[in-house]
């Protein structure tokens, strides 16, 4: 009966906001980009290696989907806003907080499921009759891949929930893991330890009903340990802040915004482990597997490292998500202040965070590729204007509201097609980075640039003063 | 002398006309007060008139700016006090003050703001985050990011619901001293009573129109008080 509801309230939110048809178009959008993956990877990759780095593309996703475990209650009103919906109603109805969040994470799972794991499985159905990938295969996706998401999902729950309860705990075991693997190289450069280190990938290539079973139980235990140790009360800290704003003898609105976004994000839930969970691990994920794929297609370590610093520059812009969470413009119609200055702060706080945690990412890919250290210069002039190019798409399509308008059908598609070309161009690139010329790559940076601030000016036209 | 100016102003939202061709004006040094029902069109009246909302039709202007053409301009002088909006929740008290004087580009405001921690007794309550005020502390904080900078209008949208009956009172003789030193009040309400205690002039809106203003004086002459005046022009 709630889970019914949950579902009829997350329908009706998003179909008031898009309209019926253009709520129900976003899973065709997916597909339709699902399906140009499915059919066009297996001419240059492996089905073997196309079908595993899909798991981990899901397992990643969950990963990423898991942070609420950082959120406690504030996950409930994470995408959408201080708005009254079910999810608050434990105070009011009969029905227990822990109760509504089992119902609310059942209700996100169904949710994802439909909107983008069935239509990711449908297109490699279609795909199997001309590629290398068997209708076998491609059918027992659709019961992998959702365990896989579920497994991410729950793995990222639990780390997630111990986070917020000790910082240290999880920074040591993510630190260590980081140091295990880098001293491991060798050993993780197997293809065997991929599929065995992945239960789903384990059950999809070797499929039992006791690796089912086992599969089943993992995820669920997962995520039942993480619900006994979610922290479900917002408890007012008795203890105050230390006040971080000064006086200031050149008052700015920008930078006046961009301490408070900073704020927002340290004393939010989860401080800043959630770009930590929700940006930086997923990438490294999908990174370690791509640098292993690739490798066995001869791609150079300068390849990889082009193609890295391409996925860095497009991932980093949720950051802007993140900062565009915390608040509306309409918070800010009692001052004197123009909405276009909010959205200049929550771009410029994006860009300092944005590079300072991509540079770190890609340094760490760098670690991993063998490439020249002149390379690494070039993958951040890639990875800057990549970051620069995705985040002006962003602002310009969704202005201060990126969490709710991405949804939307037509806006997300125009996302994709208008980013489509920018990343096919330096995969290609990265794929035959030894035969040519550096000079070749210099202009798409400069360019990439260039149509960002562009694009960005035009972003601020847009933006309206009045509600 | 005229400080707000209000012709011809409509407001539809959809269907709905939330204003229907509503003219008024406020003089300097007074408090007027906007009276009505529950969905009269108060509180768009107050956003069209601090450039939150944008009029179908019809002219705006307040402190001689027009409010519609620079909405943003307008609002550096005066102050408001919102009807729901809340403060970001992560700031504490004390720097939420600090970020609305910075975002005013005001320098020296810290005796300022220390005054008004003071003056609605919440200093002790500064290093809570806004999250975790209680509703009456939020409504003190967002009095105080009203006044502190001395704005020479203040709007107030429903100004004293969560306060108690102490801070009330004290409040209410801030707003008569303000005036007197020259500052003009805006306030709408349904709160009748206060409305006659505090207010030198009062308007009813009533299904997006404006019925009469009048001197509430003269209106106590006419009528036992301003619920029978309210009653009686509503009807």
């Amino acid at each position: 009966m709630l889970l019914k509801e949950l579902l009829r309230e997350e329908w009706r939110m998003h179909s008031t906001m898009f309209g019926n048809t253009n709520f129900i178009l976003f899973s065709l959008v997916i597909f339709g980009l699902c399906a140009l993956f499915a059919l066009i990877t297996p001419l240059f990759i492996s089905s073997k290696s196309i079908l595993s780095f899909s798991h981990y593309l899901f397992f990643a996703l969950g990963i990423s989907i898991g942070s609420f475990g950082l959120s406690g209650r504030e996950v409930l009103n994470k995408r959408f806003g201080e708005i009254s919906f079910i999810a608050y109603s434990s105070k009011i109805l009969p029905v227990s907080v822990k109760q509504i969040f089992l119902n609310f994470a059942l209700k996100d799972l169904m949710y994802y499921t439909f909107f983008f794991i069935i239509p990711f499985c449908t297109a490699f159905i279609i795909s199997s009759a001309i590629t290398t990938i068997t209708i076998t295969q491609a059918s027992l996706m659709f019961i992998t891949i959702p365990l896989t998401f579920f497994f991410g999902l729950s793995l990222s729950f639990l780390m997630t929930t111990i986070y917020s309860r000790s910082k240290i705990i999880i920074q040591l075991i993510i630190g260590c893991s980081i140091v295990y693997v880098f001293l491991n190289l060798g050993f993780f450069t197997q293809e065997i330890v991929y599929e065995n280190m992945l239960p789903p990938l384990q059950l999809f290539f070797n499929p039992t009903m006791k690796m089912l079973i086992v599969n089943i139980t993992l995820s669920a235990g997962l995520f039942l340990i993480s619900t006994l140790l979610f922290n479900f009360e917002f408890k007012a800290k008795g203890k105050g802040h230390k006040t971080l704003f000064r006086a200031s003898k050149k008052p700015s609105a920008i930078k006046a915004f961009m301490l408070k976004d900073f704020i927002d994000l340290h004393r939010s839930q989860g401080g800043f482990g959630k770009i930590l969970f929700s940006f930086l691990i997923p990438i490294l994920i999908i990174e370690v597997m791509m640098s292993f794929v690739l490798k066995i297609f001869s791609v150079s370590g300068e390849g990889l490292l082009i193609l890295f610093s391409v996925i860095i520059g497009v991932t980093a812009s949720t950051i802007y998500n993140w900062l565009a969470e915390f608040d509306n413009a309409k918070k800010y119609l009692n001052l004197p202040i123009n909405p276009k200055k909010i959205c200049l702060s929550k771009t410029g706080l994006s860009i300092i965070l944005g590079i300072i945690s991509g540079s770190g990412l890609l340094i760490i890919s760098f670690l991993f590729s063998e490439a020249s250290i002149t390379s690494l210069g070039f993958s951040f002039i890639i990875f800057t204007s990549v970051f620069a190019i995705t985040l002006s798409v962003l602002v310009y399509l969704t202005g201060l509201n990126p969490n709710t308008l991405l949804f939307d059908a037509k806006t997300f598609l125009k996302y994709m097609l208008t980013l489509a070309p920018i990343i096919v161009f330096f995969m290609l690139q990265a794929f035959s980075y030894s035969k040519i010329n550096h000079l070749f790559l210099i202009p798409a940076p400069i360019i990439l640039t260039t149509i960002s601030i562009a694009l960005f000016k035009k972003s601020m036209k847009k933006i309206t003063i009045f509600e | 002398m005229e400080i707000i100016e209000l012709t011809n102003i409509s407001k539809s939202y959809g269907k709905t006309k939330a204003i229907k061709n509503a003219s008024l004006t406020v003089n300097k040094g007074e408090i007027f007060g906007l009276v009505g029902p529950n969905g009269a069109g108060k509180t768009t009246l107050v956003k069209i008139l601090t450039g939150q909302t944008k009029p179908d039709k019809g002219e705006v202007t307040v402190l001689k700016n027009n409010i519609v053409k620079h909405p943003v301009k307008a609002r550096e002088k005066i102050g408001i006090i919102p009807e729901q909006e809340t403060p970001p929740s992560f700031l504490n008290s004390e720097e939420y003050l600090q970020f609305c004087a910075q975002t005013r580009k005001l320098t020296n405001q810290t005796d300022n703001i220390r005054e008004w921690l003071e003056f609605l007794e919440f200093k002790n309550e500064k290093n809570k985050l806004s999250k975790d005020l209680s509703r009456g502390t939020r409504q003190k904080l967002m009095i105080s990011q009203a006044f502190f900078f001395k704005p020479e209008i203040v709007f107030i949208d429903e100004p004293l619901v969560n306060l108690d009956p102490l801070i009330q009172r004290k409040f209410k003789k801030y707003l008569r001293k303000y005036v007197k030193k020259g500052g003009t009040v805006f306030l709408c309400t349904h709160v009748l009573s206060m409305a006659e205690e505090v207010c030198d002039t009062v308007g009813f809106i009533n299904e997006g129109n404006v019925i009469k203003t009048e001197n509430v004086k003269k209106l106590l002459k006419q009528y036992k008080n301003l619920e029978s005046a309210f009653m009686r022009i509503i009807k």
